[in-house]
């Protein structure tokens, strides 16, 4: 395990140096600025809808990172690596810190506005449960967004183009997915191979009387879904190597 | 036997690269690959040393065997030297300051400890991917045209420093169409050519033009 915390840190400061954070940064920033900005607003389907953002934003600087590697700098880590498949997990690590701070500044943003406008800022109290249940949601939706930027990276998908419109399609598709399936009911029978990103923010969004008990099983299913995401892109990578 | 190739086959691009390669390692010994550009040699190193898979084939080496690899070249990065260097010895959970040290002095790269590799040279970069290479215990070292864009001194302090590697148990597999590092170092030539590896020469010092073929290596 101390070899993919040492590939984490050797990804982290990669990503960090590469500055390609600066501008989804910029874009979550603003988003949270404009939608924050007027109250009196409902918590849960403003935190649903910031989770979609989250998942993009995580998406885009993983995508971006991942266009940007250095070959071989990588190779020559990876092969001072025992355990091939702690470079793998070192990057996935990279992923939660990633989604850890993109749901740390979603959720302090309306935390700032509750205190900053008073408890009118939104239509219900700001409880501890929404702050709590909310960084997880925008957790949980960044990792998954930073795992599909993952799984579509050059050396599984080599064509650049290609790469990136699959990537566009399949952010697109699982934002949209609930409509999809209301005008195409045939797509469910493909879109559950998409992150359950919708059915969760939507599950989120419409909460009416208990906060835990009407989503946790949209909770379990996207962690469930992330943590197959990872094993898969752990599995495929060490088969695939550097090709 | 520290490795073990047994009919290795890879295919790039619709094109058979390697069509069945058997070879072998000892400890301590270092063997070259020499051939044309794009015979396969690097595929070959990258399939042995781990980097890239093969189609068909087995790669047998010893439980626990730790590799080191040299590339072509290096990408520019944000990072300085020493920075690349601190996530080596993290990786290797080893504190490999004073060899750092020695290093620096020795490739000649006192004054560019603070500039960012973006902003080096070709021949600066490659002497970094040296660098990282010679750290830390290692029982093989992969070097693909390791002295890519180097200066003379610097040649002869890595080649003089793998000779003493190599002295304390090293093996060495490189690919390379440097005369100067075969010379210095191999003890068996092998040639790639249509995809099969020549049976194993060894090399004799004055030789090597006879082995090499002066077309194909320089």
């Amino acid at each position: 395990m101390l070899s993919a915390y040492a590939v984490y840190k050797y990804e982290m400061q990669k990503l960090l140096k590469s500055r390609k954070w600066l501008t989804p940064l910029i874009f979550l920033a603003m988003y949270l600025g404009f939608s924050y900005s007027v109250g009196p607003l409902e918590i849960v389907s403003s935190l649903g809808l910031c989770s979609l953002v989250a998942f993009i934003g995580v998406l885009v600087v993983i995508f971006m990172c991942e266009d940007n590697r250095c070959q071989t700098m990588d190779q020559t880590i990876f092969i001072r690596l025992s355990n091939k498949k702690t470079y793998y997990l070192g990057r996935v690590l990279m992923v939660v810190a990633v989604s850890f701070i993109a749901a740390l500044i979603g959720i302090l943003v309306p935390i700032f506005q509750c205190i900053i406008n008073g408890p009118g800022f939104f239509t219900t109290p700001f409880t501890i449960g929404y702050g709590i249940s909310g960084f997880y949601l925008f957790f949980i939706s960044g990792f998954s967004g930073g795992m599909v930027a993952l799984l579509l990276n050059g050396r599984l998908i080599p064509k650049k183009e290609a790469s990136i419109s699959i990537c566009i399609l399949t952010a697109l598709l699982t934002i949209v997915k609930g409509g999809l399936h209301d005008k195409y009911p045939i797509t469910r029978f493909l879109s559950w191979i998409l992150p359950p990103l919708y059915d969760l923010s939507a599950a989120y969004s419409h909460i009416e009387v208990s906060l835990w008990k009407e989503t946790w099983i949209y909770f379990l299913w996207m962690t469930a879904y992330v943590f197959i995401q990872v094993v898969f892109y752990v599995w495929i990578m060490d088969k695939k190597r550097f090709e | 036997m520290i490795l073990q190739a047994k009919n290795v086959k890879k295919v790039y691009k619709r094109k058979e690269i390697l069509k069945g390669v058997d070879f072998s390692l000892k400890k301590g010994e270092a063997v070259a690959f020499v051939g044309t550009n794009g015979c396969g040699k690097s595929t070959l190193l990258r399939i042995l040393a781990g980097i890239t898979t093969a189609d068909t084939g087995e790669i047998i080496t010893n439980p626990g065997c730790s590799y080191s690899f040299i590339p072509d070249r290096y990408e520019k990065s944000g990072f300085t030297i020493p920075e690349f260097m601190k996530h080596i010895q993290s990786v290797l959970q080893i504190d490999a300051s004073e060899q750092l040290e020695e290093y620096y002095k020795n490739f000649y790269l006192e004054n560019m400890l603070d500039t960012p590799m973006k902003q080096l040279s070709k021949g600066t970069l490659q002497k970094a991917a040296v660098i990282q290479a010679l750290l830390g215990e290692k029982d093989i070292l992969f070097m693909d045209e390791p002295l890519s864009g180097q200066d003379k001194k610097s040649e002869q302090f890595f080649a003089q420093e793998l000779k003493r590697q190599k002295k304390q148990g090293l093996s060495i597999i490189m690919a390379c169409h440097e005369p100067f590092l075969i010379e210095e170092l191999a003890d068996k030539v092998y040639q790639i050519k249509d995809g099969i590896l020549i049976d194993g020469t060894t090399y004799v010092t004055g030789k090597s033009e006879e082995t090499l073929g002066r077309d194909e290596t320089c």
